[in-house]
Parts: structure tokens; sequence; C-alpha cells
């Protein structure tokens, strides 16, 4: 049991306030509703390759969350490689596009033995001192596909893949632009 | 002294009641703080731990965290974010890799990851210095410290800050903390920065958090408690007491808001909390808030637990053993030694202050919850039904047995505990020095785990042979040998220690208020029977027509 004096005006107004605060304390600290959102340090974690599902789907639907996710990627990024449109050095050639970043050059080359298939050849120059191990490649909405690079010989990548894979489909469009880390 | 929260654990309660609570809090609000809370490490575990971080980021919320300036963590905040800046070039990414990039958010790891930058490079800017708890921040003859034991909150402000209405405030944050990296340390440049993210916060928070269901709540429990006041003739007081509570509920419960018996409990706990600390106001507006050592989580443990009458910021002792490295030790199993005094430990002084209330909550409430549960997973008629009669409610005399049965065990990890501990201290003089002991075993305990003079301290062959053999009997993770030899295991039984006195404190003194409540009146089994009864014509009259 315990006993209060009737609190005045002030003391009242004051009480409710504090009463309205751990209220709501409360209500933050036990609900359980299901809320879709993605913490800052997930998406951090996702921009720096790391697995995870739900970060993935929340990307599909939030464009407002793809363009942070880019930015991040963009600062975390050991080479950047512009859209084409902008970059002056951009080639084509039977609608195979080589691009240039800083640093790095990726170009794709038919496969002479396969004609369906592409060699996507990533070529780094820069000295930095960290190996890239992932290519990732946004479009102008900043959707953003994953590639995982194979080892890195005297600085280059090569991957192989099929005309209409997604890799060959956004590096072939001009807009997209490519992360390297 | 802070604000305190009062939760329960129990997540199955929680489930049913917060659809029925949320009233305050908007959904991307929600949404906003339960993404920081389920950031996770690779191995699974949460980022930031439950309490103190994510208690106190909800204080943050909701203002009442910063003690007279509510924003004066992102004042604190400015100051870090000035300080890892000033340690490279690289500005945000940088920035985000220190505050998003640690995977457990502990002041050791803050520590480690300064300490390696400073490995490979100094302060690229003059008035930042690396001190014995963190950092150092110097300008316009003045200085400013952010220690390590603060940083896993401020990470926790920083990444809501940067999550803040779905990103909303990312960009601009980023540009806040741009130009003030940019700039010389100065009070100004970190004022202005402050300034820009409390003028945004503000406005998230009118947006996000409204007090007008809050502010119904607190007048219908205070005009019910001045109506009782009127015709109970006291001068001027209001009495919360047991039937209070329950009267409150039995009237109140079919109008919606207060449906739940635990939403009737919480809100007297949180309505005498109001009063009494609008009672110490001008004690809270003269204190010194910032980086105080609670907030810290370097303090000793049991500076932050509190005995049954205190009213000081009580946490549930039960988080301290989830800290690293006391969560090592398998001080409780789960369902059988923890579960049971999770919202005694939570509800801490005010479960004591309302015995036969938080007996309720415990016995009545739970099958409340399990109704509710019913309900909305639609298990249908039979299962509520079932549940209506209250029949499998445990009776009040088990309930007091099994708090009987927890604290026995409670007083085995305390003698386990006082061995490893004075054990400790024995071998660091000497091999022929085995044991030691005192009247009271209490004192013997908080003197063993302070490494108080050990010449001070009565020898007691007894006692000794009392914690070797508790330790000994206990199989369990963490009570071994090897842990003897493990600093780390050593420091996570100082730290349980503080918990377990501050537990068997809390069990001793309800244990206490049960038997004042079988000795008032009609003994325990009575009230059970009596309360079963009321629980179950109004469990019936609120649920009793479901389909």
């Amino acid at each position: 049991m315990s006993d209060y004096k009737i609190p005045g005006d002030e003391k009242l107004q004051a009480a409710k306030q504090k009463f309205s605060e751990l209220s709501q304390i409360d209500e933050l600290l036990s609900s359980s509703e299901k809320l879709s959102s993605v913490s800052p340090s997930a998406l951090f974690a996702y921009a720096n390759g790391a697995e995870n599902e739900t970060v993935e789907k929340a990307l599909g639907e939030n464009l407002a969350l793809r363009r942070i996710y880019r930015d991040m990627l963009e600062k975390n990024a050991v080479y950047y490689v512009p859209e084409a449109m902008a970059a002056s050095s951009a080639k084509k050639s039977d609608d195979i596009l080589s691009r240039e970043g800083k640093g790095c050059r990726i170009r794709m080359e038919p496969s002479r033995a396969e004609p369906n298939q592409v060699y996507v050849i990533v070529e780094l120059s820069g000295n930095e001192k960290v190996t890239p191990t992932t290519l990732v490649v946004c479009d102008v909405e900043a959707n953003c596909s994953r590639f995982p690079l194979p080892k890195i010989r005297d600085g280059v990548a090569q991957i192989i893949a099929d005309r209409d894979a997604d890799l060959v489909r956004l590096l072939s469009d001009p807009k997209t632009e490519a992360f390297i880390r | 002294m802070e604000t305190q929260t009062i939760i329960t654990s129990n997540d199955q309660m929680d489930d049913a009641v917060s659809t029925i609570t949320r009233s305050g809090a908007s959904g991307p609000l929600l949404a906003d703080f339960k993404a920081i809370g389920e950031a996770t490490a690779s191995d699974g575990s949460t980022k930031y731990s439950h309490a103190p971080v994510m208690v106190w980021l909800a204080k943050f919320i909701v203002g009442s965290a910063g003690g007279p300036h509510k924003d004066a963590p992102i004042f604190e905040l400015c100051h870090l974010v000035s300080a890892i800046d000033a340690l490279s070039e690289g500005g945000s990414d940088e920035r985000a890799l220190f505050f998003l990039g640690v995977e457990k958010a502990l002041p050791a790891v803050y520590r480690a990851a300064l300490d390696e930058k400073l490995e490979f490079g100094d302060w690229l800017k003059p008035g930042f210095e690396r001190t014995e708890n963190g950092i150092g921040v110097y300008y316009d003859d003045d200085g400013f410290e952010v220690r390590f034991g603060r940083m896993p909150f401020l990470a926790a402000l920083y990444e809501f800050l940067t999550g803040l209405d779905n990103y909303d405030f990312y960009t601009e944050l980023n540009e806040i903390f741009d130009d003030l990296s940019q700039a010389s340390i100065d009070l100004e440049a970190i004022k202005t920065a402050s300034n820009r993210i409390s003028a945004r916060l503000r406005k998230y928070r009118r947006e996000h958090l409204t007090r007008a269901q809050h502010d119904e709540k607190f007048d219908r429990i205070f005009g019910f408690l001045k109506a009782r006041e009127n015709a109970g003739e006291r001068d001027g007081q209001i009495c919360i007491d047991d039937p209070a509570v329950l009267d409150f509920w039995l009237e109140f419960s079919t109008v919606g808001e207060f449906r739940a018996y635990k939403t009737v409990f919480d809100g007297f706990v949180n309505f005498m909390r109001a009063l009494e600390e609008a009672d110490q106001q001008d004690t809270i507006e003269n204190a010194a808030i910032i980086g105080t050592d609670f907030e810290a989580q370097e303090i000793e443990p049991d500076d932050q637990s509190d005995g049954l009458d205190g009213l000081g910021d009580w946490q549930s002792p039960l988080n301290i053993l989830d800290a690293e490295p006391a969560n090592q030790i398998k001080f409780f199993k789960k369902e059988g030694e923890r579960k049971p005094i999770e919202a005694l430990m939570q509800y801490g002084p005010y479960a004591g202050r309302l015995p036969r209330s938080f007996m309720q909550l415990e016995v009545f409430g739970s099958i409340q919850t399990a109704i509710t549960t019913d309900l909305q997973v639609k298990r249908g008629e039979t299962s509520v039904r079932q549940r209506l009669d209250c029949r499998d409610a445990m009776a009040y005399d088990d309930k007091r047995e099994q708090f009987q049965t927890i604290l026995a065990h409670v007083r085995q990890l305390q003698k386990a505990t006082y061995f490893v501990l004075a054990g400790q201290d024995a071998a660091d003089l000497g091999d022929n020095i085995v044991a030691f002991g005192a009247q009271n075993p209490d004192s013997v305990f908080e003197a063993a785990r302070h490494n108080d003079n050990l010449d001070d301290i009565e020898m007691s062959s007894d006692f000794m042979a009392d914690a070797v053999d508790a330790f000994s009997k206990l199989t369990r993770k963490g009570f071994n040998e090897d842990m003897l030899e493990d600093p780390d295991g050593i420091e996570g039984f100082r730290m349980g220690a503080g918990a377990l006195l501050s537990i068997s404190g809390q069990l001793e003194t309800f244990l206490t208020r049960m038997a004042a409540l079988d000795k008032d009146g009609e003994d325990l089994n009575s009230k059970f029977d009596q309360d079963k009864q009321v629980f179950s014509n109004q469990f019936n009259l609120l649920y009793g027509d479901v389909q």
C-alpha cells in the first residue's frame, strides 16, 4: 500500500507528463507487432557483402531504402564505374559495352568457343590494398545485383556468362553503374 | 535520477497485450525502434543489449533520458562523431564503419576499434586525445570526455537517427556531420550540429508520439483514486493498494483500453512512479546526467539494484546476467528457474508494494493472455471456455513454494559464487588460506566480490566448505574449475554476485509480503479461492460470449 498526497496543479501536470513518458517507453519496449524495417547496421552489413533476405526483400519494395543502400555501396566501394553515358571512354561494339572508372575497366568479349557466351573481364589497375570480391551493378532506380568476383590474377578477374545473363544485361545497359568491393 | 521502465519479458503476454495497448507511438516510430533492437551480430545475437541500451534508447526517444536537457545525448554524440572523423579523411564511410560496422555494441569493442585506428595513425586535427576511459575533446579552454561505456548508447542513437523516418533524415544527418567534421572543433560547431539534429527530432516526436490517450488513462486512474479518497474521508491523500487495482479493473475492464489486467497493473505502477518522480523533479533538474556511471554500464552491478522500498532507477538484475561476461555462466535454467521470477525482477520494488495484485497478475493475468491469444489465433470456443473458470490457475501457495525453491537455488549460487571470488583471493594469498566466513553470509559475499581486505573477514571453514560444496554440485555451464583460471569467468561471477544479491533480496522481501498476506485475515489459500472466483466471473463477462 502506498499513500500519496493529492498533488497540486503544477505537480499533477508534471506527473501526467511523466506517466505519458513511462507508458510510451513501455509501449516501445513491449511491442511485438510485426513491423518491417531494416536497421542501418543490417543495411550497412548487406552493402558490405552480408547475406540478408529481409534486407533484400525490403530493398525490392522501397526506393528510398535502395538509394541509401546505393549511397552506402558507393562510400564503401574500392572501385566505382559510373554509368556509361557519363563516361567519355565508353565504347560500344556488337551491343557489348566496355566502360571505365578510376583505376578499373570492365569490358565484355564474346566467347569464340560458345557464341552464346560472353567473357566479362574486370581489369583493376589501382593500387588498393583491399582485394575486391564482389561486383555490384545498379540500375537508375538503384535496383542492385551482386555478382561474386572470381580470384583476381595480375589485376584481372574473368567471368564467363550467357549473353542473356543478368550480369551481361545489366552491364550492357549504359545507364547502370557498377561498384567493385 | 532517471526514469525507469517496467516491462515484462513474457513474450506471450506481450504478444497479446501490445496490440491492445498501442496508443501513443506511431507505427513508423515503433518500426524505427524495433529495427535497432533487432539488429544482430553474425552469430545471431542482438547487437544492442535490451537493457540498458535499448531501454535507454526508448527513454531518449520519448524525451526522458537526457535529464534536464532531454537532447543532451545528441550533444554527446556530436563530440564523438567529431572525434571519429578526426581520425581519418574518410568522412561518412569511416563514421558508418565505426557506428554501424560493429557487430556487438560493447564498450570493449569500441575501445578496441579506436585503439586500432590510433595504431595506424594519429589524430588528423588538434583537440582530441585518447584518455584512459574514452576520448577527450578539447576546445575553447574547455573539454568534454566521451567514455567508452557511453559508446554503445551513442551508437544506438546514431543508428536510430540514421534510420529515422524510413531513412528520410539520412542525407541531412550526414550533411550535418560532414559540416561538423570540416570545421575546427569548437563549442559553436558542436552546438550548431546538435541543434539541427534536435530540431528534426522535435518534429519527429511531434509527428509520432501522442499523449492524448495516455493522458486519458492517467485521468481515469487519478479520478478513480480521488473518488475513493473522498468516500474514505482520507485527508487529502490517495491510497494505492491491492483492492484499488482490482476494483479499478473490475470497473473499467469492459471499457476497452483497460480490458487486460496487465494494462491496469502497469498503469498503476506507472501512476505511482509518475507521482514519485514528479515529486522529485527538483532533484532531477539539479542532477548532472551526461555520462553518469549508471548509463556507462561500467559501474558495479549492485549499484544498479535497489531495495524493495527504494525508488531508484530499477532494472531487472536478470539483465545483468545477460551481459558479457556473466552470460557465459548458466546461473539459471530458462524455464524452471528464470521464467518464474522474471516478472518479479522486472517490477522489482513495485511488486512488493502491491503483492496481491502482483500475484493476480502472475496467476490470472497469464490466463487472460492465453484467452486473448486463443481469440487472436482463432483457436475456437472450446479452448477459450476451458480457461474461463481458471481451473489451471497456479495456487498462491504453489507460487510461494516456487519462489522459495528458486530462492534456495539463488542461495546455492551465492555460495558457489563466493567460492569463486573468495577462492580467487585465497589463491592470491597462498595455499594455506582456504576459508573465510562471518556471521552474515551476505556480508562475506559482498566483501569477496569487492575484494575487501581479507584480514578483516572472520574466518569460517564451515562457510567455505558449504561454498565449495555448492560449487561442485552445480553441474552446469560455468561452474567448473576451468572457470577459476579464466579472468573473464571471474569477472562474470563478480557481475553475477551483485545480481544474485539483488535477486535474493527481491525474493526474500516478496516472500515476506506473501507471509504477511497469509496472516492478514484469510490465509493465502482462501485469498486465492476468492480471486479465482472474481477473475473467473470477470473473464466470463468479458469473453463468455465467444462463438
